[in-house]
């Protein structure tokens, strides 16, 4: 029996940098070196007014299929996470099909979700794989948040950043040990009262117009935004990440009958350092296989997870066989956790 | 720990204010240090330290730094009394 095993990730980021030293610029307020101390964040790359999710994740797929592990015909299925597509319709998964030139009788397809996205893709390319309907899964994750950021609003300025990472998920033999996962197992969550917390409004077809005649209304620390713009209410996600991350790290835990110590690397979505840090102590996760991987990005969303993955193997730290911790949690509010074996069987 | 005049005390230190600097009816919006991160500064203190959980609306209404000590003791109390 075939299981799904991650074999390779790669990313690409826009060109063009939003520093420290600009924020500091624009808003006065903080130093460059005082928004790196509260954020763990150097610069962020923001894609240019011309360049769509499809774009990034086209790049990302090239530098992917460049490794040769597959070939662009032996992908039978492209799984495309982003929350930024080019259109409301056609699929962005298809725009990538063509541009890729991937199969015709390739399945492609987008889903929507932003910080736990990953993880779900993971989901989907296992259970895609071990129900023997694919056997080469591309999974990107691809996104441009910045398209939705009022300029002068600092509050998500200095964490979000653009960017798209592409993942080989392929069906490998495990010499017949059906006991072993590769990818899994899997705990899903979902709390849609949290919807409001990190929302655009407006744009979608629930308010498909803006409403505001009189500008961008500020909040009560002056950033500015009108219904079209990125609204993160950092203190309550900041509660609900409190809440539920470590509760279902521990129901992943439980799950396994495992513990820290028997994980190579836990990967957590890249959030902000503030909060990363914050549950690497209130976990007791040990620091050294505790993953921070934002200074030259921000918070990629739901590229976030498979950068840091990409950086760790790039490195030469992530090594084949290792046992990868990976939590995505956020928007809407979503949140997933599950374990991979990185390169079994390969 | 709910004693107020340690809640005090911590608040200075995540307020970045020397000691005996900071008084209790200080509008904490005049402050310059403060910003939206402070918010998860007070929210990860309540969490650590207290092991309550801050309602985040409520910490944001708060005008004074006794708004933001009343309410990390009401949560304590709150709690404790959930507790029994």
């Amino acid at each position: 029996m075939m299981k799904a095993c991650v074999t390779a990730t790669v990313y690409c980021l826009p060109e063009a940098l939003l520093k420290n030293e600009d924020l500091a610029a624009k808003f006065g307020d903080w130093t460059a070196d005082k928004i790196f101390e509260k954020t763990g964040i150097h610069e962020r790359h923001i894609a240019d007014v011309n360049e769509c999710a499809s774009d990034l994740a086209v790049l990302a797929g090239k530098k992917l299929l460049d490794q040769e592990l597959c070939t662009r015909e032996e992908v039978d299925f492209l799984l495309l996470c982003t929350q930024t597509p080019d259109y409301f319709l056609p699929t962005t998964a298809c725009l990538v099909q063509d541009r890729l030139g991937l199969r015709t009788t390739c399945g492609a397809l987008d889903f929507n979700l932003g910080c736990s996205g990953f993880v779900y893709g993971l989901g989907l390319a296992k259970g895609l794989i071990e129900t023997g309907q694919a056997r080469n899964i591309l999974l990107i994750t691809a996104e441009t948040y910045s398209k939705f950021i009022h300029e002068n609003d600092k509050s998500v300025r200095t964490i979000f950043g653009d960017g798209a990472a592409a993942t080989l998920v392929q069906a490998v033999s495990l010499d017949g040990n059906l006991s072993i996962e590769a990818i899994g197992p899997f705990v899903y969550g979902t709390d849609g009262r949290g919807a409001e917390n990190l929302i655009v409004p407006a744009g979608g077809m629930r308010q498909k117009d803006l409403v505001e005649s009189a500008g961008p209304s500020r909040d009560a620390f002056g950033n500015e935004r009108t219904s079209a713009n990125l609204y993160m209410n950092g203190a309550e996600i900041f509660n609900f990440t409190l809440r539920t991350v470590p509760a279902s790290v521990n129901q992943l835990l439980e799950k396994l009958q495992m513990h820290f110590e028997d994980f190579d690397w836990i990967v957590f979505h890249q959030a902000n350092q503030y909060m990363l840090d914050h549950l690497q102590k209130k976990l007791r996760i040990p620091k050294e296989r505790f993953v921070i991987s934002m200074e030259q990005t921000g918070n990629t969303v739901s590229s976030s997870i498979p950068i840091a993955l990409a950086d760790l193997a790039s490195t030469g730290r992530l090594k084949s066989g290792q046992r990868v911790m990976l939590v995505g949690f956020g928007v809407g509010y979503s949140w997933a956790a599950t374990v991979i074996c990185w390169r079994a069987g390969c | 720990m709910a004693n107020e005049n340690d809640l005090f005390s911590h608040l200075e230190q995540i307020l970045e204010m020397n000691p005996g600097t900071l008084q209790i009816n200080q509008n904490v919006r005049e402050l310059k240090t403060w910003d939206s991160l402070k918010l998860l500064e007070v929210i990860a203190f309540a969490d650590s330290e207290l092991h309550v959980e801050l309602d985040a609306e409520s910490l944001s209404k708060c005008g004074t730094v006794g708004d933001i000590v009343s309410l990390l003791s009401a949560s304590v109390r709150s709690q404790q009394s959930g507790n029994r």
